[in-house]
């Protein structure tokens, strides 16, 4: 170390008070031996006082810096915020003014549906006040007629389409309407369960807040018979009117229901602004006695037990002999009035087989009364 | 991050001249904290500032004049500062003071108020004039020498300089410039006179 660099320590010791007792002595010696020494204390001093103030006046501006920054970011964030609430409420505000809109018009629309569908329903449909006991097949092959006839309603949105193809056999207040739909996939019809129908003016879900309800009937049937059968006692919720449609455990339609073997069977219910439900119902089993007494003299008649087979009936007297026979065809339930095979009515104690093609046989008693 | 570390960070950042982000973290960590004791005792919020960017003046000093022992929280004394400063502002303005609610988190760091910065507004114009005149170079290989008092070993290292020897040649030159700026700038050195 140099002696100038040896006093430039001891200055700089002496500027920051870090001098030891020897050096300060040091120190003082030097100043009185050179007077230059006071001049070069003084100046360093006065530098150290400078160079510390511009610092402080760093940091001062920094912080400043840090803290604009901040406030800037505090207003961004708050004009953020105020932003963000405008445009929630803005959007809020919409949403109920297009929520009523829409409201509005979904109580609008099912009536003018409707009113379209009666409209575009080609004239061949049939309406049919038959009650809740259409008389077999009769209707189903009505109806089969119905679906080869007509061409599904094209004037409709696919999605309207979809589910007026579900409804392929309604029933609305006691009313069965045969729709001009052709057949029913499954797989539609489970779509249909979850899709409420869509016109071009809903826009809200209008099913969000509608539960169906419908309660039903059911009469039991007898073994390996088809004698169940399932009535609507009354339904709510919804708009009216209802329609219903059964499906068996297959998912094919059913138009008859007065006429079911025992199982499980699903019924859809819709109502008028397409809104659905499912409801499921099992038709229980029962053993019957087939001991059956009519009097044909005031209109009553034997119903024959309904099978998907072919049959042959025979209905003989106490002696043996056939008075009355006939072939069934499947499905076919027969109205037996008590009459023979030549026209007359006798009172009396009778036997009945059925005999199916698989070699099955139904039998018991049928007696005429007068 | 705990706050030794935390303390070490800073405290290392300011030595490497790193004084942006020892002040912003700072500044994040402690101004609202300060803040909320201020404010919630019905402080006014626009001292807030003044009030933290003070402390941060005289917590810079200690770590110039290596008066700070790094065994305190930096963030608690810088806070503690704050606080000191505000009560004692309160004590100027004759106002309510809450001492119950004052914590001491730093050993009893009491420091008698000085507020009575040479250089404000014109001067500090003037030191900024004068710097721009010899440098940012020169600036900063001063302020590590007096404000840092860092050895010229470090320097070397820190500015990339050749050598000890071009370092010290360069260090005299940057001294004898602002000392002739001083010289040549009577406000200042009057100034400086007086301090």
């Amino acid at each position: 170390m140099t002696p100038q660099e040896n006093i430039e320590l001891l200055i700089r010791k002496f500027s920051r008070g870090q001098l030891s007792e020897k050096e300060l002595d040091e120190l003082e010696l030097l100043k009185q031996t050179d007077p230059n020494i006071q001049k070069q204390i003084d100046d360093y001093q006065m530098l150290s006082v400078f160079i510390n103030e511009s610092k402080l006046i760093d940091i001062k501006n920094i912080a400043t810096k840090a803290h604009q920054k901040a406030i800037k970011r505090n207003d961004v964030i708050k004009k953020a915020v105020v932003i963000g609430s405008v445009a929630t409420i803005a959007f809020l505000g919409i949403a109920i003014v297009w929520y009523t809109n829409t409201e509005k018009q979904t109580i609008l629309t099912p009536t003018d549906t409707i009113k379209k569908n009666n409209k575009s329903k080609p004239n061949n449909v049939t309406e049919k006040t038959v009650g809740l006991a259409p008389k077999g097949n009769t209707i189903y092959d009505s109806r089969e007629k119905s679906i080869v006839q007509h061409k599904p309603v094209t004037n409709h949105t696919s999605s309207k389409d979809s589910i007026q193809k579900q409804l392929e056999n309604t029933f609305v207040d006691n009313k069965i309407i045969e729709q001009p739909t052709t057949t029913q996939k499954t797989n539609t019809l489970n779509k249909a369960t979850t899709t409420p129908r869509q016109d071009s003016t809903m826009r809200l879900d209008p099913c969000k807040k509608v539960t169906l309800q419908a309660d039903f009937s059911v009469q039991s049937t007898c073994k390996e018979e088809q004698t169940g059968s399932i009535k609507l006692n009354r339904c709510s919720g919804g708009y009216k009117p209802y329609h219903f449609q059964v499906y068996d455990i297959h998912h094919n339609p059913l138009d008859d229901f007065m006429h079911l073997e025992a199982g499980h069977y699903k019924i859809l219910i819709t109502d008028t602004k397409g809104c659905t439900s499912w409801q499921e119902i099992i038709v229980p089993e029962k053993s019957c006695q087939n001991h059956y007494t009519i009097n044909p003299f005031i209109g009553e008649t034997w119903e024959t037990p309904k099978k998907d087979k072919k049959g042959h009936l025979k209905i003989v007297d106490k002696k043996g002999n056939i008075y009355f026979s006939q072939n069934l065809a499947p499905a076919e339930v027969l109205f037996w009035d008590g009459k023979s095979n030549n026209g007359d009515i006798k009172s009396g104690y009778y036997l009945f087989y059925i005999q199916y093609e698989d070699n099955s046989m139904t039998n018991g008693t049928v007696t005429i009364i007068e | 991050m705990n706050s030794t570390s935390y303390t070490d960070i800073i405290l290392q950042k300011i030595n490497d001249g790193k004084d942006d982000e020892a002040i912003n973290l700072l500044y994040k960590k402690v101004f609202p904290l300060v803040k909320k004791y201020i404010v919630g005792r019905g402080g006014d919020k626009e001292d807030v500032f003044d009030l933290f960017q003070d402390a941060l003046v005289e917590f810079y000093k200690m770590v110039g004049a290596k008066k700070y022992d790094s065994r305190y929280k930096v963030e608690a004394f810088v806070y503690n500062l704050c606080i000191h400063k505000w009560l004692n502002k309160i004590k100027r303005d004759q106002r309510l003071v809450f001492k119950d609610d004052l914590e001491m988190t730093v050993n009893q760091y009491v420091e008698t108020e000085r507020v009575d910065y040479q250089f404000l507004g014109k001067e500090e114009q003037l030191i900024h004039q004068l710097f721009e005149k010899i440098g940012d170079k020169c600036k900063e290989l001063l302020t590590y020498t007096i404000f840092n008092d860092l050895m010229m070993e470090d320097i070397v290292i820190r500015m990339g300089f050749a050598s000890i020897a071009a370092a010290k040649m360069q260090h005299q030159r940057c001294k004898q410039k602002v000392l002739d700026e001083i010289h040549s700038n009577p406000e200042i050195l009057n100034k400086l006179k007086g301090i």
